[in-house]
C-alpha cells in the first residue's frame, strides 16, 4: 500500500480550507475560510485594526492577532471574553470578560499585553456559567456599551406560576444588573441603561450612535428579536427588574405577565426562528461605502445556530424603530456570533458551534465573506411599510410578476419557553403594482399594529434575465402603523443624545421614578473648609432680592457671581412656592436654575405631583440627562442639591478633551453618578475657561434660594468616592403611591432607570 | 497474513527486542514516570498510553520528543542525557504499551468516483482525494455535512495475543483491510451473506490497518467500529474530534502571570496569581486580600473546555499554610480595583484608595512561597 506523501497532504490541506461545498452564497459574493492558531480554540469576537490586523478573542481566554497571514498572542489567561473593540487612540483593546470590562495595554511595545486594567467590575457575577458578559461597542464619544447575560439558574426567577422544567426553565438574577446593558465613559464608570434582557449576545452601534440589542429566544422571549435600546427602557424579561428604584423583587413577584407587557418595549425586528435565526449574535452596519456590495447602510447579523448572515433594516415609523430581516448568505462553517468588516469592505465572522448545536457543524471557524466588486446579486433590497400595505425593492429588474404570498403572525409573552406562531393567517393581497424601473413593488394587505410578523414571500419570483431569488421570504415586524405625520419630523430631526435612544425634550421619555426624599436633618452637610459662602454682595443681579435671613427671591434676568469657578464643588438650597393655579404647573410650577459655569443647567422646578417631561424634570440637566430618580419634596419646603462637577476640558484649537462630569444629590438622594454631559443648555461645546455659576430667570411661580457656597478648584476625580459617601450608602426607597403597579398605565409610562449608583458588586 | 515488526526510523530496522524492552521499561520506571504516571497514565504530563498523540504518534515523532523535548513544557530533550540505544529502548517501550491506532491519517475522496464500485486500497490509490488530515485522537471522525467517502490509514498496536474481529455499526458500507487482506466488509443495501467478517490472531506488534466507509450526508456522522479481542479487549477505531479540548494546563513560565478562570470554591472575580516559583496566590480584589495560596502549582482548563464551561478549571498543587487573608492596613478605605501588571517575576495588582494608588506586589519567594508588599505607588505609568 502508497501513502501519500507528505507535499500531497500539505497541498490538499491548503486546498480543504478554501471553502464548505454546501455555503448558499449570492452571485458575486464567495465566503473563504481563513486557518486558526493551533491548539484549543473557539473563537468569539473579532474586530479590526485601520491597518488591517485582526484580532480574535477567545473562549479559552486568548487574544490573537492575525497580520500577514501569521498570528501572534496578545493576552491570555482572561475568563472567556466575549467581544473586543480596539481604540485608535490609545492603542489599546477592550475586552469584556466575565468578572469585568478590561483595558488591554501593550505599555513596553514588545507586541505582548502586560497592563489588564479594569475599567468596570461595578456588576454581579456568580459561578453560574451563563452569566456571559457580551461587548463592548463603542459610541461616536468613546463610550463603551456591554450586555450582562441572566444565569441559566438561581434563586430569584420570575416563573409568574408556571412550573418549572418543561421546555426549559426561568433565567435567575440573583446579583445586580444581570439583564442589563450598560455603559461606562472611563475607568471605574457604571451606568446601567436598559432591563430586560435574558440572553442579550447580540450588541452593536449604528453608525448613527443608536444602540442595537438581539436576545435569544427562551421564557419571556417569544422569539429571537433585534431591539432598538432606549435608555430607561424595559426590553421584557421580569427577572432583571429588581435593580429599577420602582422595583423590589417582593414586587416583581408579585406582577403578572399582563403587568410586565404595558411597561414592555417591543423589539424592533422578530428574527423568526428555524428561518433566520436561533441565536442571533451581533448586528453590524454596512458603512463600506459600496466595497460589500449594494447593501450600504443595512445590518448583517450572523446566527450560531443557523449559521448564516441575514440583513435587518429599520425604519422611524409613528417615533420608534421598526423594520425587516431576510437571509444574506447561508453555510457558514461554524455559528457566526461577532462580526467585523476589514478595511477592504470584506465582512468576516467569529463562529463558534461549541455547547450550542450549529448547522454548519464545525466547532469554531474564522471566515470572510468578499464582494467581487460587480455582481449584483438578485435579492430582496428592502422593504418599508406604508398606510396600506408594503413596498419591496429588488436588486434586479424583476420578470413576470409575482403575486407575493403573504402571512401574518405574532408572538405570545409568557414565561414558559418562546411562543408558537401564534393566530397565522394567510393574507389577501391587493392593488399590486410595479415602480417604472422594476425594482419596486407595492401592494396592499389588512394591517394589524402591536408586533404582527408579516412574511412577504415571492416564490420563483425570477428577474428580468430569468434568474430565480436565493433567498424569497423577508419578514417585517409591524409594532406602529404609518401616521398621518410622523411626529418630529422637519424638527428636532437627528440624536442629540447620542447612544440613549432619545432625543432632547423627548415627550414619550419615562419619567423619572418617585422615591422618598432623606428627611431634611439627615440632608444637612458639614460646610467644608475653603468653602466661599455666597451672600449678597457674591450676586451681580441686584433684581434678585434678599431677604434678613439670607432668603433670595428669583429676579429680573440670570444672576451670576461675580467670581468665575471651574471644577467645584456647590450646594445650594431651594423652596417653591405653594399655589394651586392650574395656569401655572409642568414647567411654570416655579422654574429656575442652577447653570455651572454660566451653561449648563441643573434644573429647578416643582416636580413633586407635577409631571413635565423627562429631561426637564427637578434635577435634570436639562435636555440630556433627566434624574435617575424623583426625590422632590412639596413646593414650601427646603430642598437641597449637593453638585460636585468637573470643568470641561478643551485643546489649544478648541476642542472638546473631556467633557463636563457632574454627580448630583437632591435631598440626599443620588440623582446623577458621574454623568458625562453633551454640552451646554443651548448647545455643542464651546471652548471656554473659568465662567461664574447662574442661577436662572425663568417664566413661572416664584423660587427662593438660601445657604448657597462652593468649593472652588476641586480635584474631582480625586474627591469622587468621598462624595458619593456623602449620605452613607442610602438604598432607594420607592413611594409606593407613586409608583404602585403597572397596572395603571399612567404610572407605568413613568417608571424608568435612567442611571444608577455604582455598588459594589455581590459575588 | 504476515506479522509486523516495530518500525525504526524510515522504516528499514526491525527494533523490537526483549532486552531492549526491558531497558526501556526500566529508564521509564526511573524517569518518566514522574511526569507521565507510572502506568503512562499521565500527571503532571500527558498520558502516553491513551490514543490522543498531540506531537505525532509515529516512532518518529514519539524519538523526536524524547531527543528534543517540548519547548514551552516541562518536557526537557533528553538527547544529551540518554545514549543513543537508551533513548531507541525507551521510545519501543512506549510503543509496546501502546493498544489501539497510531499515526491515523483520515483522507476523503469525492463520492461519485465509488458509485456502484467495490472498495479496494487500489482503487482509491487510482483517484485524488479531497483532503488529508492527520488526527491527533487517532480515531476516525468527520465533520458535519461533509459529503464524501472516507478513507483511514492506520497503525494498529496489538497488546495481547489472540483471536480478534470487527464490529461496525449497520451504517451505510464499510470495508476494513488488515495488512492489505479484507478481513470486514458490511453495508445496509446487500444480503447480509454477501458481508465479510473474518475472525482473525494477532500476536502483540503493529499492524496496517486500512478503513474505507461510506454514509449519507447528514449533520450527524454516524460511523462507529470497534476491534473485539481476547478477553475484554475492546479497541474502539472510531470516535469524536477534540478539537479544542484538548487537555490545557496553565503552568509557570519565568515571568508571573495573572490567571482569570472560575475556580470552585473561589469568588469568580479571584485574581489568580501563578508566580515562577509555582506558587499560585488567589487574591481576592473586591475585598483586597489573599484568600488561598498553593505550591508546586498550576491550573488545569481542561475541565471547562467542553460544551459551555459548565464545569470549572482546578487548581493542582499543595495548599500553603499559614497565609494571611487580612486586608492590609494600607487598602483599607474607599477602594477599587484599577488593573494588575505582569511582565516581570512578580505582579503589580493595583488599587485606588481614597484617591491614592496603592500597589500589591506579589513576588515568588524560595521554591514554595511567596512575598506580599503594599505600597504606594512609584511609577505612574504612561497614558
Amino acid at each position: 500500500m502508497k501513502l501519500p506523501s507528505i507535499a500531497a497532504i500539505a497541498l490538499s490541506l491548503v486546498l480543504w480550507v478554501s471553502g464548505s461545498s454546501l455555503a448558499q452564497v449570492p452571485a458575486g459574493y464567495r465566503l473563504e475560510t481563513v486557518p486558526l492558531p493551533k491548539g484549543a480554540i473557539t473563537v468569539l469576537g473579532l474586530c479590526h485594526k485601520p491597518d488591517g490586523t485582526l484580532a480574535v478573542v477567545t473562549w479559552e481566554g486568548e487574544v490573537w492577532q492575525h497580520r500577514d497571514g501569521a498570528w501572534s498572542l496578545f493576552a491570555e489567561d482572561l475568563m472567556e471574553p466575549n467581544g473586543i473593540y480596539y481604540d485608535v487612540e490609545e492603542d489599546a483593546y477592550y475586552v469584556a470578560q466575565k468578572p469585568e470590562l478590561t483595558r488591554l495595554v501593550d505599555s513596553d511595545g514588545d507586541g505582548r499585553c502586560d497592563r489588564y486594567e479594569c475599567i468596570t467590575d461595578a456588576f454581579g457575577i456568580t459561578s453560574e456559567y451563563h452569566e456571559y458578559h457580551f461587548g463592548p461597542v463603542v459610541d461616536s464619544l468613546g463610550r463603551k456599551y456591554a450586555s450582562l447575560n441572566l444565569a441559566s439558574r438561581g434563586d430569584f426567577i420570575v416563573p409568574d406560576g408556571k412550573e418549572q422544567g418543561k421546555g426549559g426553565g426561568n433565567m435567575a438574577r440573583d446579583v445586580p444588573w444581570r439583564g442589563w446593558v450598560y455603559r461606562s465613559d472611563r475607568p471605574g464608570h457604571f451606568q446601567p441603561l436598559a432591563s430586560g434582557f435574558r440572553s442579550p449576545c447580540g450588541i452593536g452601534m449604528s453608525p448613527r450612535d443608536e444602540l442595537f440589542i438581539t436576545d435569544n429566544q427562551g421564557d419571556w422571549v417569544g422569539d429571537c428579536c433585534l431591539y432598538h435600546v432606549r435608555e430607561g427602557n424595559f426590553y421584557g424579561h421580569p427577572a432583571s427588574l429588581p435593580e429599577r428604584p420602582d422595583f423590589t423583587m417582593e414586587k416583581v413577584l408579585s406582577l403578572t405577565a399582563a403587568d410586565f407587557a404595558k411597561i414592555r418595549t417591543l423589539p424592533a425586528v422578530w428574527l423568526p426562528r428555524e428561518v433566520i435565526a436561533n441565536s442571533p449574535g451581533s448586528p453590524i452596519w454596512d458603512t463600506t461605502g459600496g466595497k460589500f456590495g449594494p447593501f450600504e447602510g443595512q445590518m448583517f447579523i450572523g446566527d450560531q445556530r443557523q449559521s448564516n448572515y441575514f440583513r435587518c433594516g429599520v425604519e422611524m415609523v409613528d417615533g420608534d424603530y421598526q423594520g425587516w430581516c431576510v437571509d444574506f448568505l447561508r453555510g457558514t462553517e461554524s455559528g457566526p456570533v461577532k462580526m467585523s468588516f476589514d478595511p477592504q469592505g470584506r465582512l468576516w465572522s467569529a463562529q463558534v458551534g461549541r455547547g450550542w448545536f450549529s448547522l454548519g457543524g464545525k466547532r469554531t471557524a474564522l471566515q470572510y465573506a468578499e464582494w467581487d466588486g460587480q455582481t449584483v446579486p438578485f435579492a430582496i433590497h428592502s422593504a418599508s411599510l406604508t398606510k396600506t400595505g408594503f413596498e419591496v425593492t429588488f436588486t434586479h429588474r424583476i420578470g413576470k410578476q409575482i403575486t407575493p404570498e403573504v402571512k401574518s403572525w405574532h408572538y405570545l409573552y409568557h414565561s414558559t419557553y418562546g411562543s408558537p406562531q401564534e393566530d397565522e393567517q394567510q393574507l389577501e393581497v391587493t392593488n399590486y403594482t410595479l415602480s417604472e424601473d422594476r425594482k419596486t413593488i407595492s401592494f396592499d394587505v389588512p394591517l394589524v399594529e402591536g408586533g404582527k410578523v408579516y412574511a412577504l414571500c415571492f416564490p420563483g419570483q425570477k428577474d428580468s434575465d430569468g434568474t430565480t431569488l436565493d433567498f424569497d421570504t423577508l419578514y417585517y415586524t409591524v409594532n406602529k402603523l404609518r401616521p398621518d405625520k410622523e411626529p418630529g419630523a422637519g424638527r428636532n430631526v437627528g440624536w442629540s443624545l447620542v447612544g440613549s435612544g432619545w432625543k432632547r425634550n423627548d415627550k414619550r421619555r419615562p419619567l423619572p421614578p418617585v422615591v422618598e426624599p432623606l428627611p431634611p436633618g439627615e440632608c444637612e452637610v458639614p460646610v467644608p473648609e475653603g468653602a466661599t459662602p455666597l451672600d449678597a454682595a457674591c450676586w451681580d443681579n441686584p433684581g434678585w432680592s434678599i431677604d434678613e435671613q439670607g432668603v433670595m427671591r428669583r429676579g429680573e434676568g440670570h444672576n451670576a457671581t461675580n467670581e468665575a469657578y471651574g471644577s467645584a464643588r456647590i450646594h445650594v438650597e431651594f423652596r417653591f412656592e405653594p399655589h394651586d393655579d392650574p395656569e401655572w404647573t409642568a414647567q411654570l410650577y416655579g422654574n429656575s436654575g442652577v447653570f455651572l459655569m454660566s451653561g449648563y443647567e441643573l434644573q429647578v422646578v416643582n416636580s413633586w405631583q407635577n409631571p413635565s417631561f423627562a429631561d426637564g424634570h427637578c434635577g435634570a440637566i436639562y435636555g440630556q440627562h433627566p434624574p435617575r430618580v424623583n426625590a422632590c419634596r412639596p413646593p414650601g419646603q427646603w430642598q437641597s442639591y449637593d453638585i460636585l462637577m468637573k470643568a470641561p476640558e478643551f485643546a489649544d484649537d478648541g476642542s472638546l478633551l473631556e467633557p463636563l462630569r457632574a454627580t448630583v444629590f437632591h435631598n440626599g438622594v443620588l440623582i446623577h453618578d458621574d454623568i458625562w454631559l453633551y454640552g451646554e443648555v443651548g448647545g455643542p461645546y464651546k471652548a471656554h475657561g473659568k465662567r461664574p455659576l447662574m442661577l436662572q430667570d425663568h417664566k413661572g411661580t416664584e423660587v427662593d434660594f438660601r445657604n448657597l457656597w462652593i468649593v472652588g478648584d476641586i480635584d474631582y476625580d480625586a474627591s469622587l468616592d468621598g462624595f458619593r459617601g456623602l449620605f452613607g450608602q442610602q438604598p432607594d426607597r420607592p413611594v409606593e403611591a407613586e409608583s404602585a403597579a403597572p397596572a395603571d398605565e399612567q404610572a407605568a409610562a413613568g417608571n424608568p432607570a435612567t442611571g444608577a449608583t455604582v455598588s459594589s458588586a455581590a459575588r | 497474513m504476515t506479522r509486523l515488526v516495530f518500525f525504526s526510523l524510515f522504516g528499514l530496522l526491525p527494533v523490537s527486542h526483549g532486552a531492549d524492552l526491558e531497558r526501556g521499561r526500566t529508564l521509564y520506571s526511573q524517569i518518566c514516570f514522574n511526569c507521565h504516571g507510572p502506568k503512562l497514565e499521565g500527571g503532571q504530563g500527558p498520558a502516553l498510553a491513551d490514543s490522543y498523540w498531540q506531537h505525532g504518534s509515529s516512532p518518529e515523532a514519539i524519538l523526536a520528543i524524547i531527543n528534543k523535548g517540548v519547548p514551552g513544557s516541562a518536557m526537557i530533550g533528553y538527547e544529551a542525557v540518554f545514549s543513543e540505544a537508551d533513548r531507541l529502548a525507551l521510545r519501543d517501550f512506549i510503543l509496546s504499551e501502546q493498544e489501539g491506532q497510531l499515526e491515523v491519517l483520515r483522507s476523503t475522496y469525492p463520492r461519485d468516483y465509488f458509485k456502484g464500485k467495490r472498495f479496494t486500497p487500489d482503487l482509491f490509490d487510482s483517484v485524488e482525494s479531497l483532503a488529508q488530515t492527520p488526527l491527533p485522537e487517532n480515531l476516525y471522525y468527520l465533520e458535519r455535512n461533509v459529503d464524501a467517502v472516507l478513507r483511514g490509514n492506520s497503525k494498529l498496536y496489538i497488546k495481547k495475543a489472540g483471536e480478534y474481529r470487527f464490529t461496525v455499526a449497520p451504517v451505510g458500507r464499510t470495508s476494513i483491510f488488515l495488512d492489505g487482506e479484507e478481513v470486514h466488509y458490511s453495508d445496509e443495501a446487500t444480503d447480509k451473506a454477501t458481508h465479510i467478517n473474518k475472525a482473525f490472531n494477532l500476536e502483540p506488534g503493529a499492524y496496517d490497518l486500512e478503513v474505507f466507509h461510506e454514509e449519507k450526508t447528514t449533520h450527524k456522522y454516524r460511523f462507529k467500529a470497534e476491534l473485539k479481542g481476547p478477553g475484554a479487549t475492546q479497541i474502539a477505531l472510531t470516535g469524536s474530534s477534540l478539537e479544542g479540548s484538548v487537555p490545557r494546563v496553565i503552568k509557570a513560565g519565568p515571568f508571573a502571570k495573572v490567571v482569570r478562570k472560575s475556580i470552585e470554591g473561589l469568588p469568580p472575580r479571584a485574581l489568580l496569581c501563578l508566580l515562577p516559583n509555582h506558587v499560585i496566590v488567589a487574591y481576592d480584589p473586591v475585598d483586597a486580600g489573599v484568600i488561598g495560596a498553593w505550591h508546586s502549582a498550576e491550573i488545569n482548563q481542561t475541565p471547562s473546555l467542553p460544551d459551555r464551561s459548565n464545569k470549572p478549571s482546578e487548581i493542582n498543587g499543595t495548599p500553603l499554610a499559614g497565609v494571611d487573608s487580612g486586608v492590609q492596613q494600607a487598602l483599607a478605605g474607599s477602594r477599587r480595583f484599577q488593573r494588575y501588571e505582569v511582565g516581570g517575576e512578580a505582579v503589580r495588582l493595583v488599587f485606588r484608595v481614597d484617591g491614592e494608588e496603592q500597589v500589591v506586589t506579589i513576588a515568588p519567594q524560595g521554591t514554595d512561597s511567596f512575598s506580599l508588599s503594599v505600597a504606594a505607588d512609584d511609577s505612574q505609568p504612561a497614558g
